[in-house]
């Protein structure tokens, strides 16, 4: 179990590493050179050389990346180019308003969507199954943009229950956030919980129709023990790295979202560093990505390990 | 060959799912091919003075604040989301295909490095990583599918390896293996006409995410430059008057979410006809 | 007496496309208490159907078109869900076919016996004593710590004994096994065997035992019911029916049957005579085929065979003997090519074989062809079967053009008794003995004169099984084949092999010509194997002597 647990860790540790290269290459090493890609093609030479000097160009590319990772793994992820702040505190701002919006969508989106996901399973073929299937593949056929503006129309504009736009800086207090964070959360959620619903859909059925569950109950046991206890285990395994996945999605996401609503989190921060070329931001943000996809998959490999004793007991991946 | 090709055909027939979905699909080619026949105004121009109009006789979905007529726009939109689409899914799944079976087939160090460095590619989230290569290397159509090949490659060669290493222990595989068969006749003649209906749903399923991947994108303001029509870019335009004129932004969205319907449903029919499991991202 | 369990005329059929597809038809069968029925059939006779409407239990898609179906009085079909869970957990219980598939992977044993147990109200410290006390019933060592066990740590006749732990429970008063033996190695089989005849005793259970194995039936029931297509053939005392069968179509599954007394092979006729064709007299100077030396085999750290000695002739069939895990299969893998041995030699007259099979010259990988066990993986599903034949004659250039080769191919699968019309058609379109077929075929192509046969008969019924055998000692006279006949199967390889190799865990036990070593076995273990297989002859199972115990020390049947 131990063997198990540090293989994984250290597998997600390579992960991030070679996705911080990645990230490293692809945003350095884009065609031309960097600091005149940041100014424009119109800036003066003076400008450039000061940029260069900034950035340390001149030094081999190497050497600027283990730079980068060192101060990254203390937090230090340099100064933006545009603010000159430093990039460390304005991403943690910018997440941390984020993280709000993420917490709420995972929270609903998860539970609404195993719980839908199950009972479609269940149902198989019967209206509920139906009437979830197709709401579900209606959701997952509409951009989050859509939903956004759908939802904006109905819940500010029809129903002026909610904010359309967030009028605070990234600074706002949560008690200032908090009414602009559901539609947001809710329309990240609409298109979420439709894969995950899906997958748990197809996952009930193909555990329900094995021979362990039929056993079960042949076994006399009540429908409610068959499923909770015989099949819901091994129906969430497929699941959990699904969700993994999906809250992973979460931060590129918010992107759209954030810039309907004008909420200042790290999606509209993304994009308005990609707008103005902030290298720096950009770096801090993919490799901040590349944590929260490692840790999701690393929590649903860990999750898989509780609902799975094979996993535990050997030591190994499961045959 | 045509022996596959009319398997296919009963499949999609038995299907009432795929069936609906391929028509779909089918009318908005077909309109998008058609869409000079269809309207007389034309998409990029309009009269400032019949701005933000309703729906009416003349301008049967109204007008955009340019004056443009919306449902000329909506007609032609589904070309550049169509052609776009079809061009990044296809080279995506290609490319999918190949290093999905190859990673399965050849195993080993080869497999193991390349999910490595597949991983890494999808720890960046996509919309991220396609933002970035549009800002360095403009927003033309080939370069939104590349960047779209770069950034969906790493999830269609892991759903085709996973197909694929279902297929490979198979003993026909092990008697080419025995006969002393290469690599590539194996993959071709033995492997790949045993996930052909994995990498069709695939396509299918692909090419959904991919129309909605590059609507985002154009209304973010990244993909698709205006004037040209494209719906993502539309809504993102007629979102502020959604209010005045709501037929200008709804437009748009019912092309968008009809042809992504579309598709799903044919990924759906095609995949329940065929028994493949449509696990996305399958690990 | 009252029987207590009655099927009146029962009809089960699917819906598929529209149309109902009649699974079972116009059934009956009666089984009293303390009685043991039989349901004998081959694949798709509906045997296991029937079984599971005992418990209430039809396959999704499947519904009753007629009869009906009682147990303890009560018809199984007209009860409410609550009666039915009633019945389910107290009157009726069922041991699945394969209890490594029925065993829940995510609860320990203890916990899924515990739930099964008909007195829920009983406190958890009698719970899990009454769970200890059955898995004693079971035979199964140290209890206390299996009961904490997972499902998977269990080895094969471990979690078959757990399953019937699990349905002796509630003790039922009526048992339904569905094939509860197969996919066991022959002793373990014996050993649950045993356990399933003591509990029927000492409970006085009635029983209904589902089996294709003619072996097991004729030591385990009462009564057999015969089952072709759903429909019943034959229905008789089990003395009776194995004595004078009343029907062409039980006596021909009974002359199916290879016996460990045969002499030779059985060739069955279509009215089920039985003829013992002598075997084929092999020249003295027959050459010597292939040479193995102190072969050694590893998978990683483990060896899966080590140091085994042989030789094959022309025209010879030696068989490979062993359970599951004995490295017989490995070894017939390494010979094809497969798997590099770790040590030691084979040698061919055209070349070196401890190559893999890539980096031998053509001529020689034509020479040694493989045959799989399974005719169902061993067809690429979206080729011809026509296809699966050209190709190794197009590979190795045996037919130099593409109409030579189609020739060809019809002309090798008439060569194994097949209409060669059915080149056209997709493997699935055949019967699992026609795919077998072709597989030899395919083998053939490459004009062989080493044939490995890697239990080539285990995944067909008895008939087909009879027939295919016949087909391949038949090629072997024909084309003077050097065959090694890997099986766990000691009566096939009396019929077929002229010599015998018997290996235990990657160790040869013994070795000699098949008269011989059946005649009079040297090691503990041959003679072990030998005593553990049934013949389809009526009569108690006689106790055996345990040659691996259950968990003391014993390998995982499946490891």
């Amino acid at each position: 179990m131990f063997t198990f647990i540090a293989r994984r860790v250290v597998s997600a540790l390579g992960t991030l590493l070679l996705s911080s290269v990645l990230v490293f290459l692809a945003v350095q090493a884009l065609p031309g050179d960097v600091a005149t890609q940041v100014l424009g093609k119109d800036a003066t030479p003076s400008a450039v050389a000061a940029l260069r000097e900034k950035l340390s160009l001149d030094q081999p590319a190497w050497e600027r990346y283990t730079e980068w990772v060192k101060g990254a793994v203390h937090g230090d992820f340099g100064a933006s180019l545009v603010s000159g702040k430093a990039v460390g505190g304005e991403v943690g701002q910018y997440l941390g308003n984020s993280l709000l919006i993420a917490l709420v969508t995972v929270l609903f989106a998860v539970t609404g969507s195993l719980v839908l996901g199950i009972v479609a399973g269940l149902y198989r073929d019967r209206w509920p199954d139906h009437l979830i299937s197709t709401a579900s593949l209606v959701g997952m056929s509409v951009p989050e943009f859509v939903v956004a503006t759908v939802l904006v129309l109905a819940f500010s504009v029809a129903l002026p229950l909610f904010p359309a736009v967030v009028l605070y800086g990234p600074g706002a207090t949560t008690g200032q956030l908090l009414p602009a964070v559901w539609l947001p959360a809710a329309s990240l959620a609409i298109v979420m919980a439709a894969y995950i619903v899906r997958m748990a859909r197809t996952s009930v059925i193909d555990v329900m129709a094995s021979e362990y569950v039929t056993t079960a109950r042949l076994k006399g046991l009540s429908s409610w023990r068959v499923v909770t206890r015989h099949a819901l285990p091994s129906a969430l395994l497929p699941t959990l790295h699904v969700i993994a996945l999906n809250v992973a999605w979460l931060i590129g996401g918010v992107a759209v979202v954030e810039n309907v609503f004008n909420y200042p989190g790290i999606g509209k921060l993304m994009l308005s560093s990609v707008q103005n070329r902030d290298l720096p931001v950009i770096q801090a943000i993919a490799l901040i990505s590349a944590v929260v996809y490692v840790l999701c998959n690393l929590a649903a490999d860990l999750g898989a390990m509780a609902l799975n004793p094979k996993l535990r007991t050997r030591g190994g991946r499961a045959r | 060959m045509s022996t596959a090709v009319i398997r296919t055909w009963r499949t999609v027939r038995s299907s009432r799912a795929a069936t609906i979905g391929l028509a779909i699909v089918a009318v908005h080619v077909v309109v998008a091919l058609l869409a000079p026949l269809l309207t007389s105004y034309a998409p990029t121009v309009g009269d400032s003075s019949l701005a933000l109009l309703g729906p009416g006789a003349d301008h049967w979905a109204g007008t955009d604040q340019y004056g443009r007529d919306v449902l000329t726009r909506v007609l032609y939109g589904g070309r550049y989301a169509l052609g776009v689409s079809a061009a990044a899914t296809l080279l995506t799944v290609a490319l999918g295909t190949v290093l999905g079976c190859a990673a399965a087939l050849r195993g080993g160090r080869l497999d193991d490095a390349l999910m490595r460095v597949l991983d890494a590619v999808l720890s960046v989230p996509s919309i991220l990583a396609l933002l970035v290569i549009v800002t360095a290397l403009g927003s033309g159509p080939w370069v939104i599918v590349l960047a779209i090949a770069v950034v969906y490659v790493p999830q269609v060669t892991r759903v085709v390896r996973g197909a694929a290493l279902a297929v490979v222990p198979a003993d026909y595989v092990t008697a080419a293996r025995a006969r002393g068969e290469g690599i590539w006749p194996i993959l071709r003649r033995e492997v790949l006409p045993n996930i052909t209906d994995v990498v069709c749903v695939e396509f299918a399923m692909r090419a959904s995410w991919v129309v909605l991947l590059i609507s985002s994108l154009s209304f973010l303001g990244f993909g698709a430059n205006p004037p040209t029509p494209d719906w993502g870019l539309m809504v993102a335009e007629n979102r502020t008057a959604i209010t005045v004129v709501p037929m200008a932004g709804l437009a748009p969205i019912i092309a968008l979410a009809t042809l992504v319907v579309g598709l799903n449903l044919a990924a759906d029919g095609l995949s329940k006809a065929w028994g493949v499991d449509r696990i996305r991202e399958g690990s | 007496m009252e029987p207590i369990v009655s099927v009146a005329g029962l009809g089960v059929a699917y819906r598929s496309g529209g149309a109902d597809i009649p699974v079972v038809a116009d059934v009956s069968a009666e089984v009293h208490p303390g009685q043991t029925l039989a349901l004998v059939g081959e694949s798709g006779s509906g045997k296991s159907t029937v079984a599971a409407t005992l418990l209430g239990h039809l396959r999704h898609g499947s519904r009753i078109t007629a009869g009906t179906v009682r147990v303890d009085g009560k018809d199984v079909f007209a009860l409410s869900a609550r009666e039915l869970r009633r019945l389910r957990g107290g009157t009726v219980a069922m041991v699945a076919q394969n209890a490594g598939h029925a065993l829940t992977p995510s609860m320990r044993i203890g916990k899924q016996i515990a739930e099964a147990l008909r007195d829920k109200a009983a406190g958890r410290a009698s719970s899990s004593a009454a769970v200890l006390e059955l898995l004693e019933q079971v035979r199964l060592p140290r209890p206390d710590e299996l009961a904490r066990r997972y499902p998977h740590e269990l080895s094969g006749g471990q979690q078959q004994r757990v399953a019937i732990a699990m349905a002796i429970a509630a003790r039922p008063r009526v048992l339904v096994l569905d094939e509860p033996t197969t996919g066991l190695d022959v002793v373990t089989q014996r050993g649950v065997l045993d356990l399933i005849g003591a509990l029927r005793a000492e409970l006085g259970l009635a029983a209904v035992l589902v089996s294709h194995d003619l072996g097991v039936v004729a030591h385990m029931a009462d009564q057999v019911t015969v089952l072709r297509a759903g429909r019943v053939v034959e229905s008789a005392p089990t003395r009776r029916l194995f004595a004078a069968p009343a029907e062409p179509y039980t006596r021909r599954l009974l002359a199916s049957v290879p016996r460990l007394t045969d002499e030779g092979l059985a060739l069955v006729g279509e009215d089920g005579s039985r003829e013992i064709r002598p075997r084929a007299v092999l020249p003295a100077d027959a050459p010597e085929a292939v040479a193995v030396r102190d072969v050694t085999i590893d998978y990683g750290s483990t060896r899966a065979v080590h140091g085994v000695s042989f030789q094959v002739r022309r025209g010879e069939i030696l068989a490979l003997v062993g359970e599951s895990g004995s490295g017989k299969s490995t070894l017939a893998w390494s010979l094809a090519g497969l798997r590099a041995p770790s040590g030691g030699t084979m040698t061919h007259e055209a070349g070196d074989l401890t190559r893999p099979s890539r980096r031998r010259a053509p001529s020689l990988r034509r020479k040694i062809q493989l045959v799989f066990q399974n005719a169902d993986t061993s067809l690429n599903p979206r080729r011809s079967v026509g296809d699966a034949v050209r190709r190794p004659l197009r590979f190795f250039g045996t037919a130099a053009t593409r109409p030579e080769a189609a020739a060809r191919a019809r002309q090798l699968i008439a060569d194994v008794r097949l209409d060669p019309d059915l080149a056209d058609r997709l493997p699935a379109q055949l019967s699992g003995g026609q795919r077998q077929r072709i597989g030899i075929a395919r083998a053939l192509a490459g004009e062989p004169d080493v044939l490995i046969a890697d239990e080539i008969t285990t995944a067909l019924d008895v008939s087909v099984q009879a027939e295919v055998l016949r087909l391949l000692d038949d090629l072997r006279r024909e084309r003077r084949l050097a065959c090694l006949f890997i099986s766990h199967d000691l009566a096939v390889v009396r019929g077929i092999a002229d010599r015998v190799i018997v290996l235990r865990d990657g160790v040869v036990v013994e070795e000699g010509p098949t008269e011989e070593v059946f005649a009079a076995p040297s090691h503990a273990y041959t003679r072990g194997l030998m005593a553990a297989a049934l013949a389809p002859e009526p009569g108690e199972l006689s106790p055996t002597l345990p040659l691996r115990p259950e968990g003391r020390g014993g390998t995982p049947a499946f490891p």
